[in-house]
């Protein structure tokens, strides 16, 4: 009797792009995510010479979002020469918005649901709306729904005019009105994270990117973006690399989030960036079919939360037991990890609870811990505070950066892990193809 | 219950009456010879006794509410008289729907031109449909024809005698919505109701209850300026005058008769005006100026239908085209393909600079398009740019437009070859060089065509698809689906160095610049030109295409076929000083950089006059206007002739539209062909042999022109040879 499911199939991960990522309102500082996006998408589509008739579906996000594109992922199919027939949604899942998307691909292609499918995240902080008053906000709606001229002055006359002026909106947690600064912050103190640690790993960070960048590891990942309108420059580079770290640099920077107890510093943390990435997938066989190599498989994926109040940035450490116990696979198996750097605070804090047996059994409802990670094997091209973190991109650079240097060290198994705001954990467990 | 009547029948329905539009047998209406018999018989059986209370007049065919006259019409009329007689009946056809008891509601789907805008007046009501195919215009004086059927008359009534006479003047159509706010139309709807809306409107119409949307106010004050103020419809006429002057000066007549017509309408009543308007339209016919006009645009509609029935044949399908180069052509090929043929587009350069310089000045043709900010990002979307090699395994074209060098584009070929998929073609923007100098460099000889563009390509409305012995008739149909997609009149030439165009382009520049050897002055040979109706003079063409790049192509020329192509020594000057023209602000006149943009070109450069100072006979008083624009002229159709007899071209007519679509002919002369024709072969060769005699042997006539009838003509009797 034939089985009434067939056989999952495996999702390959055949191409990933990203453009290079520039500090918010430089380089990029009049484009929009969207703009952004269909220039990645546009050039993924290209390089990777996948017949567009394929494509079943795009899966994208973006976390500053814009009222005027609700669901990008399907005005990047209408901008770029993708039938429009491609179908699209939309996700916006903070910082790990682009694992979500490609987790959705992943689903949907396992399920034979789709064959083919784009993933993929952008976001412009240049592009940031700037929001009205509560209170001018109110009046304006009193205004437009009054229906004389007495009743609309009147609307208006109660203003008081401080009220008139837009304000950009706090990237603060809604639940708890904590910015994500004074969660890490936070963080920092309830695990005792010294400022020179904390120094030492952005700096580290920036080393290793710039030497990434130097020994021609990112050319595959990063596409050139000629800049429009004007054309008149075209991005080659990340913007926020400091190709001369120096480490002494760190110590003159004066904490952001707590001027007289805090060690959290502009050095130390990401910074807001505008960028976009975005994955190619499709099941195996049709990868084979086409003729396109993967640059490998995902194997697993885990999405865990906890309550924001507590340490808002552990994600990693939910996730990545779930997504390794998904892949049958232990930490020591791991060849290769990818986890993002939003804060150097909270990389120190993950890392440590990462070998803690008390956490494990305390939050995990494990009995021993993880395990330490070897520092030889994490992030080993740097990572997002000096490469920059567009919050929706982010997961999207790291899956297809950690399969290609999977791919370079010859290693078989990697770990792919990010924090988001609310709480919130990604992981994913990736395979060499 | 219906009743028919040729192009015209009509049906009743619950009391209403539609007059169904819809000529056998043609894709577009038109009106043909007899039209307003028909039109009358079917207004017959819908009114008199047991009439209907209103009727709707609308097109059967669902792209086509009438596309105008048929121009084949006028071919067969022989004398000014019969037209006179013919644009009388015309007029009448139209009172008598205008004049009817019952309204009349015209509903229009379609293009709307000419004769068919004409009868669209002389309805009470218009309703347009909402879509792209739907435009409204009075284009004859494209053909140098007036309107014939009331036009000149009815729509200066309608929408104000200013825009009456920028329509007719420019021949220009507008779409809907500005046929709308402009109150040349009353509501435009959805095409799927608008028959039912017609119908409505019909007969709320009937039950007197609605009087349109017009006159709103602005009409209403336009009607005062033009009935009671003489001033200012002095005004308008006086702009418009002078305009044309500018625009066309004396060549074209059309024009000014439009304005007279006109003018005698609004001064001495419709009926004086309808007279004066079948005079002018009979005059025009016969005019030499409209009747290459018509040739032409037979030439270009028969042009149309041999490209159309070519793809057809092939079943091609276009989706997506490689450029190789972004300079000035690649990223004009590119922008025509992502704008008019929907294409997407890889586009590859050397290095980020010249990669960013052509999306540049993609996105400034669209921007200085007015095309909407969302338009241009969708469109820029579908063009990406690389420095590599990826994303050339699924064009169906790859377009190489490099710099004009055998060696350099045979590189490109060797390189991008390889990327592409069994099916696509390889296709060389060469000017020049012919096919087979560059195919050695080719792997699949059958799939390798030309396919050479003017600039700018946006403006420029010819390809020539340019056929090498080896090239396959599947390459020429790929090539020719891609021209007719950019909006490209395709003609298939021969090859050999320079093809056709570029050949004959040569030959008058090269003239032009023989002539100042001879002492005359380059900006006189200009305007002797350019009042022949040419839009630039060879002087400022050659500062416009590039002097080195002129030069270039002279020399293949000249080692090709021979001295008559020999550059000529103020052209060799020109470029040892360096002179490019606008390109490097150093041309035959003298231009200044201006924030980047070059400007100026009013005088000659001083550099220049030094250099024609040193040429023999500089200073004397130097041959007549006429003089220069005629040897100029003769040095280009004795190339032509030449390119016919040697099968470059497949014919005259195509040597004629080449010569017009391409390097900007003057149209009313309609090509070098009909030139002879019009001027008389023995004119001509006789011409020829008295050039010879004082300037040698390039200027013998060729046997196939002094050894033939001298009646003989290339291009009568006229038609396009359907």
């Amino acid at each position: 009797m034939k089985p009434s499911v067939e056989p999952l199939e495996r999702v390959a991960i055949v191409d990933g792009l990203r453009t290079p990522f520039a500090k918010r309102g430089t380089a990029y500082a009049h484009l929009s995510a969207l703009d952004l996006a269909s220039a990645v998408v546009a050039e993924l589509v290209d390089r990777s010479g996948v017949p567009v008739d394929t494509i079943d579906r795009v899966v994208y996000g973006q976390v500053v979002l814009d009222v005027e594109v609700p669901n990008i992922a399907r005005e990047i199919v209408l901008r770029t020469r993708l039938p429009a027939a491609v179908e699209a949604h939309s996700v916006s899942k903070a910082c790990i918005t682009s694992y979500q998307t490609a987790a959705d691909v992943a689903h949907a292609i396992a399920l034979g649901d789709i064959r083919c499918g784009i993933a993929g995240g952008a976001d412009s902080a240049s592009a940031a709306p700037l929001v009205v008053t509560e209170q001018l906000e109110s009046a304006l709606k009193a205004f437009a729904s009054a229906d004389s001229l007495g009743a609309r002055l009147r609307a208006l006359a109660k203003l008081d005019p401080r009220a008139l002026l837009p304000r950009a909106p706090d990237l603060t947690e809604p639940s708890t009105g904590e910015t994500m600064g004074e969660g890490a912050e936070r963080m920092a103190k309830i695990n005792q994270i010294s400022r020179s640690d904390q120094d030492d790993f952005a700096h580290r960070s920036h080393v290793l990117a710039a030497r990434a960048w130097n020994e021609g590891r990112f050319t595959d990942d990063v596409m050139s973006l000629p800049v429009p309108p004007a054309f008149d420059q075209t991005v080659e580079v990340d913007g926020l690399v400091r190709f001369e770290s120096d480490r002494r640099s760190y110590t003159d920077l004066s904490p952001v989030f707590d001027r007289s107890h805090g060690t959290i510093t502009a050095g130390n943390s990401t910074p807001l960036t505008d960028g976009a990435a975005a994955l190619l997938m499709m099941s195996e066989s049709l990868s084979r079919q086409l003729g396109l190599a993967p640059l490998g498989f995902v194997r697993s994926t885990a999405f865990t939360a906890v309550d924001p109040a507590g340490q808002l940035l552990i994600g990693p450490v939910h996730a990545t037991p779930i997504a390794l116990d998904r892949a049958g696979v232990v930490l020591a198996d791991i060849d290769l990890i990818d986890m993002h750097e939003a804060f150097a605070a909270q990389m120190l804090t993950v890392l440590r609870m990462f070998g803690s047996d008390s956490y494990a059994q305390q939050h995990l409802g494990r009995d021993k811990a993880l395990g330490e990670v070897d520092m030889s094997l994490l992030n080993v091209n740097g990572g997002s505070i000096a490469v920059g973190h567009p919050f929706a991109a982010t997961g999207a650079r790291q899956i297809a950066q950690t399969l290609r240097e999977l791919r370079r060290r010859g290693g078989e198994l990697a770990l792919c892990t990010a924090c988001a705001a609310g709480g919130l954990g990604a992981a994913m467990v990736l395979e060499a193809a | 219950m219906m009743t028919h009547s040729g192009a015209f029948h009509g049906e009743r329905r619950n009391g209403l009456g539609i007059i169904w539009f819809d000529v056998p047998g043609r894709s577009q209406n038109v009106l043909q010879a007899g039209f307003d018999h028909d039109l009358r018989e079917a207004l017959d059986g819908l009114t008199g006794t047991d009439g209907v209370e209103a009727i709707v007049i609308a097109s059967g065919k669902p792209h086509s509410f009438c596309a105008g006259a048929d121009v084949d019409m006028l071919d067969e009329s022989s004398s000014a008289a019969d037209l006179v007689a013919l644009s009388r009946r015309a007029q009448r056809a139209m009172d008598a729907v205008r004049s009817l008891d019952v309204p009349v509601v015209v509903a229009i789907a379609g293009s709307c031109l000419g004769g068919g805008l004409e009868l669209a007046l002389a309805g009470r009501y218009r309703i347009a449909a909402d879509d792209d195919d739907t435009e409204f215009g009075l284009p004859e004086v494209q053909l140098g024809l007036t309107p014939g059927a009331g036009g000149t008359q009815y729509l200066p009534r309608v929408v104000g005698v200013r825009r009456a006479l920028d329509m007719m003047l420019s021949g220009t159509t507008v779409p809907p919505g500005k046929a709308k706010s402009m109150g040349l139309i009353d509501e435009v709807v959805h095409p799927s109701i608008l028959i039912d809306v017609a119908l409505e409107t019909a007969r709320t119409l009937a039950g007197g209850q609605c009087q349109g949307s017009r006159p709103g106010w602005r009409d209403r004050l336009q009607e005062k300026i033009l009935a009671e103020n003489r001033v200012g419809r002095e005004v308008v006429f006086r702009t418009a005058r002078s305009q044309i002057e500018a625009r066309t000066g004396h060549r074209m007549p059309a024009p000014h008769r439009i304005l007279d017509v006109v003018r005698t309408g609004l001064e001495q009543g419709v009926e004086d005006g309808l007279a004066a308007e079948a005079e002018a339209f009979g005059d025009l016919a016969m005019t030499p100026q409209s009747r290459s006009l018509r040739g032409i645009f037979f030439d270009r509609r028969a042009l149309a239908r041999e490209a159309d029935d070519r793809v057809a044949a092939h079943d091609v399908h276009v989706e997506r085209i490689g450029v190789v180069g972004g300079g000035l052509m690649g990223s004009g090929i590119a922008e025509v393909s992502l704008s008019k043929a929907g294409h997407s587009v890889r586009l590859r350069d050397v290095d980020d600079a010249a990669t960013r310089a052509a999306l540049a000045s993609v996105h400034d043709v669209l921007d200085a398009r007015h095309v909407r900010p969302a338009q241009q990002a969708r469109r820029l979307d579908r063009l990406t740019v690389t420095t590599g090699t990826s994303g050339f395994g699924d064009v169906d074209a790859c377009i190489e437009a490099v710099v004009e060098n055998a060696e350099i584009k045979g590189s490109v070929f060797q390189q991008i070859e390889p990327l592409l998929n069994q099916d696509a073609i390889l296709a060389t923007n060469t000017s020049s060089i012919p096919l087979s100098d560059l195919v050695r460099h080719v792997a699949r000889p059958d799939r390798f065509v030309g396919m050479h563009y003017f600039s700018p390509v946006g403006r420029v409305p010819l390809l020539e698809v340019v056929r090498g012995d080896f090239t396959s008739e599947r390459t020429v149909a790929v090539a020719t689906a891609i021209g007719r997609a950019q909006g490209k009149t395709v003609v298939v030439v021969g090859d050999r160095a320079g093809f056709y165009t570029s050949r004959i382009l040569a030959a008058y520049l090269g003239e032009a610049a023989r002539l100042t050897e001879a002492g005359a002055d380059p900006a006189e040979i200009d305007g002797a030109l350019e009042s022949l109706g040419f839009p630039m003079g060879p002087f400022r063409l050659l500062d416009s295409v590039g002097i080195d790049v002129a030069h270039e192509i002279s020399e293949v020329l000249h080692a090709a076929l021979g001295d008559r192509f020999r550059p000529a020594p103020l052209l060799d000057r020109l470029v040892a000083a360096g002179h490019k023209g606008r390109k490097n602000a150093k041309g035959v006149y003298r231009y200044r950089s201006d924030d980047g943009e070059v400007v100026g070109g009013d005088e000659i450069d001083e550099s220049v006059r030094a250099m024609l100072s040193t040429a023999a006979g500089a200073g004397q008083s130097g041959p007549s206007p006429e003089t220069l624009a005629e040897r100029c002229l003769l040095a280009l159709v004795l190339e032509a002739v030449r390119c016919l007899d040697e099968g470059v071209i497949a014919s005259a007519r195509d040597g004629d539209a080449a010569a017009v679509f391409g390097l900007g002919f003057p149209p009313q002369i309609g090509g070098p062909f009909r030139y002879v024709d019009e001027r008389g072969r023995a004119a001509v060769v006789d011409a020829c042999r008295r050039l010879a005699d004082l300037d040698g042997d390039r200027w013998s006539p060729p046997p196939s022109m002094s050894d033939t009838d001298a009646a003989a003509s290339y291009r009568m009797p006229q038609g396009d040879g359907r």
